[in-house]
């Protein structure tokens, strides 16, 4: 394979010692074939080009470590090849220093890798092991996330937010994001209405709708202490003028929201916010307090307004629980069971509906 | 329980009583006394006589002196640094603050006599104690830092929050870590009701101190009341917005039946370019009620027709009528109908005010001319007439009665008044 060749050819060129020159226009080649397709698998083969990458990160010359990190972002969106990295080189700290690093100008980059990595619950799981043993925590990475502005060369970190989403994946994560003792959960919730990023709107509200799973949590996310509700809802809220008695019915937040108020535009992040309404419906108090809240007001016109039809479906599943009569006896819905052959129509009665 | 052991009582030990002296030696002794009298005054008068004192205090200028004194004064001087006016002070500060301390170690001092009145609740008094400690120009940063803390937490006692918040926003720079300048930073956006910057500061103290309830709880009232405050500052926004779409729609309406309304106290604007910019505010303010007691007002009715407010006046009598709403359909003598139909008035010694006997006339304001209307116009048409001018809000027409001397005479004075 002529390629095989060539590259192994150019391995001398991408050491540090090499000219500076020449290891760009290397480097820049490597970075045109981390971006085509399955180069992954030539990497996994080939080793000692991983290695190179790795250490040309600390290049001296700061075109040439933002191509090795730009490499390694492409590289990352292999699962099989965050394995291989995760085991053999344990780049996690290293990629957690870059991030909390206010002066890196490529914490970004370290973000989008860490976000890459934890996609899969292995490299979650590896990450976050990484995290509680390290000298830096979780609680550092949640902290420069809300702190804007951290990073003084402008970096934004808004892929923190997809890598909390991924940790939550994480019963472990999740704990730490619903520390009663702790100011964490709180902090994160502002970040639902994020204007300025799409990605960090919807890590959040991905890594939200991961931590509503905890029905044990429910009452809390839901009671003063962390408010979780108006933060959902405020996405979903639109600029329909609401009958007075109805708007003073509803939480502060969701008064008087104006004719320019846009609901979030990304359909991805409105499913998500959707499913986690659903989450909180599971559990007796969380329907109460739905209803109690009259979120139904904001989901009515969700619904009038909701052009996609799987969308649309969503929203009617959260309505017919709050509009239906509590079943007895039943406390959390996830644990009620479902007899064989009613799940079998309702597979079938799924199927249909989407095709 | 435990008894000490009685004290034995102690008495007056007793004396043998007196017997009676001999009368010769009671003599003796007062010899005596009177030689020890004259030897002392001897003694007094032989010593070197001195100046007078000159800073004692004289009958002039006690109460002078006594201000200045350091133990009497109830505020220390503002230029207390001023040894020879205040001996007193200086001598005092000599003790308490040695020349020779290092500008830290003097801070250190003026910080304690801070805390001392802190303690005392003297939170004036503190804040000077710790202002001088400041003006020590102290390197250390924490030092200044906890005087500036220290400081913002008297102002804060003495509801000077926003004084106190400039503080310890230089104390945080001076020393980001410090716990005391974070929280009181939070109670003072707090109190202030910024409570977005409260949130902020509680952020930063939970940084330091993740697990402290007492400020997530202060975090979490915070962000309830900046939501809630969010929400006040919208709906007044929407309801002022409100406000000014249904104040449009009235002005529009006024406007497309071709009526003028005039400002009470401005005669006939008519330059053309301030008219042309001005219009909208003029008419606006032109519209607010003249007659604030009555409350009423022109509005749009459903069938966004006009309802104004009309005065009706006699100046036979020298009274008026108030119609609090007249609706824009309505004629003239449907309202003196109802008014004027089958009741008289108290004033009308007369009688001669019977609706069917009663002129209608409006002035057209510019030329001071009086015009008759007929009774049986409606009111939208008697507004539009280019001589009309709406004078404050409220439309209104002058009532006299028919073939009247009175009548006669008004209209004459009417016409020699009037410009041509």
């Amino acid at each position: 394979m002529g390629e095989q060749q060539q590259l192994e050819e150019m391995l001398p060129f991408l050491s540090l010692t090499s000219r500076p020159d020449v290891r760009a226009t290397a480097l820049q080649y490597l970075l045109g074939v981390t971006a085509s397709k399955n180069s992954a698998e030539f990497f996994l083969k080939n080793k000692v080009f991983i290695e190179k990458i790795l250490s040309l990160t600390e290049d001296s010359e700061a075109s040439i470590a933002k191509d090795s990190y730009l490499c390694l972002i492409n590289l990352t969106a292999y699962g099989k090849f965050c394995k291989v990295l995760l085991e053999d080189y344990d780049p996690v700290p290293k990629f957690v220093h870059t991030v909390t690093n206010p002066e890196s100008e490529f914490a970004d980059s370290a973000c989008m890798i860490l976000s890459n990595i934890t996609r899969e619950e292995s490299g979650a799981q590896k990450v976050l092991d990484s995290l509680v043993k390290g000298d830096i925590g979780l609680a550092k990475v949640v902290e420069v996330f809300c702190h804007e502005g951290y990073n003084k060369k402008g970096k934004q970190l808004h892929y923190i937010g997809p890598m909390l989403s991924n940790l939550t994946q994480l019963r472990e994560a999740r704990q730490f994001i619903l520390d009663h003792d702790r100011c964490v959960v709180q902090r994160l919730l502002p970040f639902t209405q994020y204007q300025g990023s799409v990605i960090r709107r919807g890590g959040i509200v991905g890594a939200l709708k991961n931590c509503c799973f905890e029905t044990a949590h429910h009452e809390w996310l839901l009671s003063d202490d962390v408010d979780i509700l108006p933060f959902l809802m405020l996405p979903l809220a639109g600029p329909e003028e609401i009958a007075e008695d109805e708007m003073e019915q509803l939480p502060d937040e969701l008064q008087y929201l104006g004719e320019d108020k846009q609901r979030e535009e990304e359909p991805n992040i409105r499913q998500m916010l959707l499913e986690t309404l659903l989450q909180l419906c599971a559990t007796k108090h969380g329907r109460k307090t739905l209803r109690d809240k009259h979120i139904y007001y904001i989901l009515r016109e969700l619904h009038t307004w909701e052009s996609q039809p799987g969308l649309k479906q969503a929203v009617e599943n959260v309505v017919q629980i709050l509009i239906s009569d509590e079943p007895e006896d039943v406390n959390n819905l996830n644990e009620v069971q479902i007899p064989e052959g009613v799940q079998k129509q309702l597979d079938q009665l799924q199927r249909e509906e989407q095709q | 329980m435990s008894k000490s052991t009685p004290i034995p009582k102690v008495g007056p030990s007793t004396l043998n009583a007196p017997g009676k002296m001999a009368a010769s030696k009671e003599e003796k002794i007062r010899e005596m006394i009177e030689k020890m009298d004259k030897d002392l005054d001897e003694w007094v008068e032989s010593r070197p006589k001195r100046e007078p004192d000159k800073e004692a205090w004289t009958e002039d200028n006690w109460e002078e002196e006594m201000k200045k004194h350091p133990a009497f004064c109830s505020e220390p001087p503002e230029d207390i640094d001023d040894a020879e006016k205040y001996p007193a002070w200086a001598a005092l500060q000599a003790i308490k603050y040695d020349e020779d301390d290092t500008p830290e170690e003097k801070a250190l001092q003026y910080k304690d006599e801070g805390n001392y009145y802190f303690k005392l609740k003297l939170y004036k008094k503190a804040t000077i104690a710790y202002t001088i400690g400041l003006q020590q120009k102290c390197q250390k940063p924490e030092v200044n830092a906890i005087l500036l803390t220290n400081r913002a937490a008297a102002h804060f006692h003495l509801g000077n929050n926003r004084t106190a918040l400039g503080d310890v926003t230089k104390a945080k720079e001076l020393k980001p870590d410090h716990v005391k300048a974070l929280n009181r930073g939070a109670l003072c956006c707090m109190e202030l009701k910024q409570f977005a910057d409260a949130v902020t500061w509680c952020d930063e103290l939970l940084r330091l101190t993740p697990e402290n309830k007492t400020i997530q709880q202060l975090r979490a009232k915070a962000d309830k009341l900046k939501r809630a405050q969010e929400k006040d500052r919208r709906k007044a926004q929407a309801q002022e917005k409100k406000q000014k779409a249904q104040h449009n729609r009235l002005l529009q309406a006024i406007k497309s039946r071709g009526i003028q309304l005039q400002m009470p106290d401005s005669r006939d604007s008519s330059d053309e370019d301030d008219v042309a910019e001005s219009m909208d505010r003029l008419q606006l303010a032109s519209l607010e009620a003249s007659f604030p007691s009555t409350g009423a007002k022109v509005c749009l009715d459903e069938s966004n027709c006009l309802v104004w407010p009309v005065m009706f006046m006699y100046p036979e009598y020298m009274q008026t009528d108030f119609i609090q709403e007249f609706h824009e359909e309505s004629r003239l003598a449907d309202h003196l109908d109802a008014m004027f139909g089958s009741e008289r008035a108290p004033w009308d010694v007369e009688g001669k005010y019977k609706s069917h006997n009663i002129e209608v006339y409006f002035e057209e304001t510019s030329k001071s001319k009086l015009h008759k209307v007929t009774p049986e116009t409606i009111l939208k048409d008697i507004l539009s007439d280019p001589r009309y001018k709406v004078l404050a809000g409220t439309p209104s027409f002058i009532l006299l009665p028919k073939a009247c001397r009175f009548t006669e005479e008004y209209l004459r004075k009417a016409a020699d008044a009037s410009v041509s």
